[in-house]
C-alpha cells in the first residue's frame, strides 16, 4: 500500500467512526495519521471538529482552535480551515468581530479558486461552441470580480475598457473591466465572435 | 439539523460544554426554547450563545453524514 493509498484508506476509517458518532476513535485514528502527515491542513481541521464533538473531553477546547490556526498555516490556498475558524471564532467562543475577519480570509481564498474555475470552464465552452453555457460562466465571473479585492492597481489599469453582453436571461449588461481579473476577463471576450453579444 | 423539541444537554456534546458561551441553567430547555428566547427583543445573551454551540455542533456532526467511500 503506497502512502496516498494508504492516507485515503485512513481517512475513509475517520469518515465511517465520524458518520457513527464515534467521535473519540475517530479523534484517535486522525491523531495518528498527526503522527505520519504533520503538515496536512485538512487532517487538522478534522481533529478540530472532533476535539469539540468529544462526549468525554479529552482535550481543552484551545486544542480545537490550535488546530485550527495550524490549519489555516498549513494550507493557505484552501478555504476551508479560515471558514472552520470563523465557525468556531462565532459559535464557541461568541467573538463575530475576529470571526467575520477569518471568514473574510476564507471567502476571499474561496472566490478567487472560483474564479479560477470559472474562467478555465469558460474558455473550455468557449471552444465548445456552447455560447450559453460560456455566457453563464461570463456572468459569474463578472459578478464575482465586482467583490475582488487584489493588489492595488495604477489609474490606467483601472480605466479598463466598456463591455456589453447579453445574459443567458436576454438581459443586457454594461461592465467596465477593472481589477486583478480584468486582463484574463479581456483575453476571455478576445475570442467570442463580434455576431455574439458581447463585444 | 437539530429537533425543535431536543433538549439542550442532550445535543450539546461534553466538550463545547465547557465553553463560556454554555450556560447550564439553560441546559433543560428545549431547543425550540432557546430559540424563543435568542430572537426576542431584546434577545437573551444566554440564549443567544447556547444556540450557538446547538448549531455548531448540528453542523460539525453532518460533517461525517454522507461521506462514506
Amino acid at each position: 500500500m503506497n502512502a496516498p493509498d494508504g492516507f485515503k484508506q485512513m481517512l475513509s476509517v475517520v469518515t465511517r467512526l465520524w458518520d457513527d458518532e464515534d467521535y473519540a476513535a475517530a479523534l484517535a485514528e486522525v491523531e495518528s495519521m498527526l503522527t505520519s502527515w504533520p503538515g496536512n491542513a485538512h487532517l487538522h481541521v478534522l481533529r478540530a471538529g472532533l476535539v469539540q464533538l468529544e462526549e468525554e473531553p479529552t482535550h481543552e477546547l484551545d486544542d480545537a482552535k490550535r488546530a485550527l490556526h495550524l490549519a489555516v498555516e498549513f494550507g493557505p490556498g484552501s478555504p476551508a480551515a479560515a471558514i472552520e475558524l470563523g465557525h468556531f471564532l462565532d459559535h464557541v467562543e461568541d467573538d463575530p468581530r475576529a470571526a467575520a475577519e477569518a471568514y473574510a480570509a476564507g471567502v476571499a481564498v474561496a472566490r478567487r479558486l472560483l474564479l479560477d474555475g470559472l474562467i478555465g470552464q469558460a474558455k473550455a465552452f468557449r471552444q465548445l461552441d456552447k455560447s450559453a453555457e460560456f455566457r453563464r460562466c461570463l456572468m459569474e465571473i463578472l459578478h464575482l470580480t465586482r467583490f475582488e479585492t487584489g493588489p492595488k492597481r495604477t489609474e490606467l489599469e483601472e480605466s479598463g475598457a466598456d463591455v456589453f453582453f447579453e445574459s443567458p436571461a436576454g438581459h443586457f449588461h454594461v461592465v467596465q473591466l477593472t481589477g486583478s481579473y480584468a486582463g484574463r476577463i479581456q483575453e476571455l471576450l478576445g475570442g467570442v465572435n463580434s455576431d455574439s453579444p458581447t463585444r | 439539523m437539530a429537533k425543535e423539541d431536543e433538549i439542550a444537554d442532550d445535543v450539546i456534546p461534553g466538550s463545547l460544554k465547557r465553553s463560556a458561551s454554555y450556560h447550564g441553567d439553560y441546559g433543560k430547555m428545549t431547543y425550540r426554547e432557546i430559540k424563543a428566547l435568542a430572537a426576542a427583543y431584546p434577545p437573551d445573551p444566554k440564549a443567544r450563545q447556547m444556540k450557538k454551540l446547538i448549531e455548531q455542533t448540528e453542523r460539525l456532526q453532518s460533517k461525517g453524514k454522507g461521506r462514506r467511500s
